[in-house]
């Protein structure tokens, strides 16, 4: 018998993996061993399988791209319920797992019946998104006495921050010198004190607005068969979706093993898991070498990070770090394709020059066994799409933005934005215009607080502050763009 | 290197959900302005299939407006990139059918 593949890290310099009862799961008759808090995606990834589906045309091998439940690469066949999101969805013990063929020809026939309960609810905020904008906005709406609502399609609080263990930058408001895992703990505890006025919805997804009912229809998946219906009313809205991570076009981006370098964090620094032993990174922004430091620590070897642009847009810290680790840093360097059979095997890289044209005879083969993708991210505005909101394309802010008042109040009355989905920014000012909209959101259906009112002009002024250093000049810029006056 | 004569090329993924390729993405633009002389991002995403998958466009999205805009300004056109977001509608998600259906609201 073959020696059975674990990928999970059990020494690691800061974190401490907390795994609970082992349990064991069915994938296409072969018993994988799983921990209970792991999700159906990262119990597979730490057994070593990498490919979850085939394409729905050319039948292409494929394994999950974000982790986060965004990309919908992850989908399989769980005891018997096709296209389930297995990034998002917790195991549990005899769960059968099975690959996806495509997902054309294929009635969706559950083996178990669906249990459906429908509830109406009203609110008074309702927020989505969990993450430091949205459980940031949740505390202010509930300290001035608001009964909030937050909705999340992950099982777990915190959204992003949960995967962040570098130390913030900044000042004493913005959490400097702590790791984005412990900030996650403080607002989770923050949330808690208020249970009494915070309803949370965890394993929930909004799947529509509809205007003139003005209800916000979202499903919560209890276990797998098993949902609520919510049709939420609120009197205003906080969206804090936060993004997703880009792609790139190259031949080969869609073997398995080629994921958004966020889901490698995701795997590394949440579950434990090293998603591959010796991976090429592209693009050396913040996210590329902070995430390459990650795996460094994690055991993993990345074998290059590579970017098209001359110099680093990184915080020098951060590249002086990896490079001291010995790990090469390419500049003036993209990627021709990737190559391997059923995964990644390899890439061929090349360099460019000043007008990023291919240097002639510059290509370099690099063996590699998975690629992450740190390019940027997109804002997610696809429900502030739908309930109306004005969008623009501003390029400086991370592509289409809505428009926002200086209280992040969108062109829709009480419908506020915070985080990520308004700016690709940083946690630490997704934190503050989560207490903007959050406090805006009580104040406008008029709720009075002179302690929300207070915090939420600290939470402005200290955003222009942090604003006015020449590193965020272009998010300044973008900005200028999508203000309007309430 | 030998073995790079024999290497197998893979395609160029634009829209994972529904398998379409960089090439397709191409064809699809000259095909809709040929016969339709239309060139705005709704038609683009009908005829092409991109942004009609599970993800709802969270992956291709940013990779049909790069190509509609970058193809129409090979040819002289600027587009407004505010105009190049198709419209969208309900389900964002994936959801389970049954999840839906009301049998007590069979009546019209």
């Amino acid at each position: 018998m073959s020696q059975e593949i674990d990928k999970r890290i059990y020494e690691h310099p800061i974190l401490k993996f907390e795994r609970r009862r082992p349990v064991y799961i069915l994938f296409e008759d072969k018993r994988i061993k799983a921990y209970e808090n792991e999700t159906v995606a990262a119990a597979l990834y730490a057994a070593g399988v990498i490919q979850f589906s085939y394409s729905a045309k050319y039948h292409r091998p494929r394994g999950p791209f974000c982790m986060i439940g965004k990309c919908s690469q992850c989908l399989m066949r769980v005891n018997g319920v096709p296209h389930v999101r297995t990034c998002i969805t917790p195991v549990e013990d005899g769960m059968t797992v099975e690959f996806e063929h495509g997902h054309d020809a294929e009635l969706p026939t559950p083996k178990q019946p669906i249990h459906v309960e429908k509830k109406n609810i009203e609110y008074d905020v309702v927020i989505i998104g969990s993450g430091p904008a949205g459980l940031s906005a949740a505390i202010q709406a509930a300290r001035a006495g608001a009964k909030v609502a937050v909705l999340d399609q992950s099982p777990v609080l915190g959204g992003q921050l949960i995967k962040q263990t570098h130390k913030f930058f900044g000042t004493k408001e913005s959490f400097a010198g702590t790791r984005g895992v412990d900030i996650a703990k403080m607002l989770v505890d923050e949330v808690k004190d208020y249970d009494e006025n915070i309803d949370i919805y965890p394993s929930t997804q909004a799947i529509g607005y509809f205007r003139r009912e003005k209800v916000l229809v979202a499903f919560q998946t209890k276990s797998l068969g098993k949902y609520n219906l919510l049709n939420l009313k609120g009197k205003s809205y906080v969206i804090a979706t936060g993004a997703m991570e880009r792609s790139l076009v190259f031949p080969g981006n869609d073997l398995p093993g080629v994921m958004g370098a966020g889901a490698a964090q995701t795997l590394m620094n949440v579950f434990g898991i090293r998603p591959a032993e010796e991976p090429l990174i592209i693009g050396a922004g913040n996210v590329g070498v902070i995430i390459a430091y990650q795996a460094a620590q994690a055991g993993i070897k990345v074998k290059a990070v590579i970017d098209i642009l001359p110099k680093t847009a990184a915080y020098l810290v951060h590249a002086a770090k990896i490079r001291r680790m010995g790990i090469p840093i390419l500049m003036r360097h993209t990627v021709q394709e990737a190559y391997g059979n059923g995964k990644v095997e390899g890439a061929t890289v090349y360099e460019v020059d000043d007008k990023f044209r291919k240097v002639p005879g510059s290509e370099k083969n690099i063996e590699i066994d998975g690629i992450w993708l740190a390019v940027g991210l997109t804002p997610s505005v696809e429900v502030l799409d739908l309930m109306g909101a004005q969008i623009k394309f501003v390029p400086e802010l991370g592509g289409y933005v809505p428009l926002r008042t200086p209280f992040l109040e969108t062109t829709v009355s009480n419908v506020f934005v915070a985080g990520d989905a308004s700016c690709i920014e940083e946690a630490s000012t997704a934190m503050m215009e989560g207490k903007i909209a959050g406090a805006s959101a009580v104040l406008n259906i008029g709720f009075k607080n002179d302690k929300v009112e207070k915090e939420r002009k600290n939470a402005v002024e200290w955003l222009d502050m942090f604003r006015s250093s020449p590193h965020y000049a272009r998010i300044k810029q973008g900005l200028q763009k999508v203000l309007v006056q309430g | 290197m030998e073995e790079e004569t024999h290497r197998f090329h893979h395609p160029a993924i634009v829209c994972r959900c529904m398998d379409i390729t960089q090439d397709e993405m191409v064809q699809t633009f000259f095909a809709m302005v040929k016969f339709l002389g239309s060139y705005d991002a709704d038609t683009y995403r009908r005829l092409s299939g991109a942004v009609t998958g599970f993800c709802q466009g969270r992956g291709c999205l940013q990779h049909l407006q790069r190509i509609l805009a970058g193809k129409l300004r090979e040819v002289g056109v600027q587009i407004d990139p505010d105009k190049l977001l198709p419209r969208r509608r309900p389900p964002l998600q994936p959801v389970p059918m049954g999840l839906l259906y009301d049998p007590e609201a069979v009546e019209l």
